[in-house]
């Protein structure tokens, strides 16, 4: 009887410790900056207050503990869901107008793994910039630094509070060079190839109980297209609103 | 006794740790809604039934129309730009919620995407808006690429509006031919 006792508290001890592995992970790493020019010819920063509190809806099939907006919204419970995450955000130049909106669609990917500090997404995104078009991004991001970063200490706290520096790029894929993809479909931007990326920049979380409201905080989400060349029209008064556009956006 | 204790030890620790290297945390189910191939593509039809299928249904106040979930709005744009934004869920021909799509149209523009988690996403630009000769409303456009198992997808797409009862069904039939990368 003791031995089976020692054996079954052994097991306990080695779950304990594969935790404490996991947790302080010697392989965590931030993920590598997404080498795109956002000096090349035709580039596009677009920003976002985040989903705690800033986007316009997020619902989810609840696999993580994250409020949904608004709280009527419907939860995604088909089991085609799972692990499914929709977002509609405004997007803001840098005078806090808004100048498009965005949706959203989230799986959490069957290539997430823990050991190697990967909490991947695949993502893909599908924006309105009224004054320029419309296009797509296709990405795969890694969540797991903002998770370790962020997240986990805002949950640990008695407050759920987070308070601190985090800015990163989110994307890391899908091409070999980190860089997302991005295809244009209406306006200017009809036509056009390009790649993108998304980061965070956060200094202030709040995280709400779950089914509540979400609390505002210092966070944002930043997405940055850059076309493979200047986009061309033929109407003047649209050249020139994507110019006064490209110039009003966060740097 | 210590023998005991530290197998167990062991046991679990590279256990777990081997599990949290090799496995993931979900398998998302693979569905195909493909109906059959023909020489332009691969022919698939998706549906979805109105206002059972509608997760969210937005637009700016330029545009006019009810919000769902009640009293969602986007913002008002720089531009005063009519936008209308509606999020589905998806069905494939045998009536089953296989994912998501969403419509996001402008004042000059339309755009859809359908969301399959197991597959990845597939990009539609509307190009044109017409009544066939059955009276339904039917949007045509181009399927302008896909992401993942769909990436590099390219073809065309229509998307036909009927009742059927109390519920207005968009059928939507894409037919697409993988490019070269």
């Amino acid at each position: 009887m003791k031995i089976i006792i020692a054996f079954v508290v052994g097991i306990a001890l080695g779950l304990a410790a594969a935790a404490g592995l996991l947790y302080l992970n010697p392989l965590y790493a931030q993920n590598d900056p997404v080498p795109i020019n956002t000096d090349a010819d035709w580039s596009l920063t677009l920003a976002t207050d985040g989903h705690f509190g800033g986007a316009l809806v997020h619902t989810h099939s609840d696999t993580l503990p994250l409020p949904r907006v608004p709280t009527d919204v419907e939860e995604l419970w088909h089991p085609a869901h799972k692990g499914v995450h929709a977002f509609v955000h405004a997007f803001e130049n840098q005078a806090g107008e808004v100048i498009g909106v965005g949706v959203k669609f989230a799986a959490i990917s069957e290539a997430s793994r823990a050991l190697p500090t990967k909490l991947l997404l695949d993502s893909d995104w599908n924006v309105l910039l009224p004054a320029a078009g419309s296009f797509f991004v296709s990405q795969t991001e890694n969540y797991w630094p903002f998770a370790r970063a962020v997240m986990l200490p805002a949950w640990k706290d008695k407050q759920r509070h987070w308070e601190g520096t985090f800015d990163g790029d989110t994307t890391v894929g899908p091409s070999g060079t980190l860089e997302a993809i991005m295809i244009g479909a209406s306006g200017v931007l009809r036509g056009q190839r390009g790649v993108a990326k998304e980061a965070i920049t956060a200094s202030r979380v709040s995280l709400p109980a779950q089914h509540t409201a979400g609390t505002a905080g210092a966070y944002r989400q930043i997405l940055t297209i850059v076309a493979d060349e200047p986009p061309v029209s033929d109407e003047p008064p649209l050249a020139e609103s994507v110019a006064e556009l490209a110039e009003d956006t966060i740097n | 006794m210590f023998k005991a204790l530290i197998s167990g030890f062991l046991l679990s620790f590279v256990v777990a740790v081997a599990l949290s290297a090799t496995v993931g945390p979900i398998n998302h189910e693979y569905t195909s809604s493909v109906t059959r191939v023909t020489v332009e593509g691969r022919l698939e039809t998706f549906q979805i039934r109105l206002p059972d299928d509608r997760i969210v249904m937005t637009a700016t106040a330029e545009a006019s129309g009810t919000s769902f979930p009640e009293g969602l709005s986007l913002p008002y744009a720089k531009t005063e730009a009519a936008m209308a934004l509606d999020v589905y869920r998806l069905r494939d021909a045998n009536d089953k919620v296989i994912g998501l799509a969403s419509r996001l149209a402008g004042e000059a523009s339309e755009d859809w995407m359908i969301f399959i988690a197991a597959r990845g996403a597939m990009y539609l630009s509307a190009r044109e808006r017409l009544i066939d000769d059955s009276g339904h409303d039917v949007v045509r456009g181009e399927i302008l690429d896909g992401s993942r198992l769909m990436k590099g997808q390219t073809g065309a797409f229509s998307l036909r509006s009927k009742m059927q009862g109390d519920q207005e069904i968009l059928s939507l039939e894409t037919v697409s031919a993988r490019q070269a990368q």
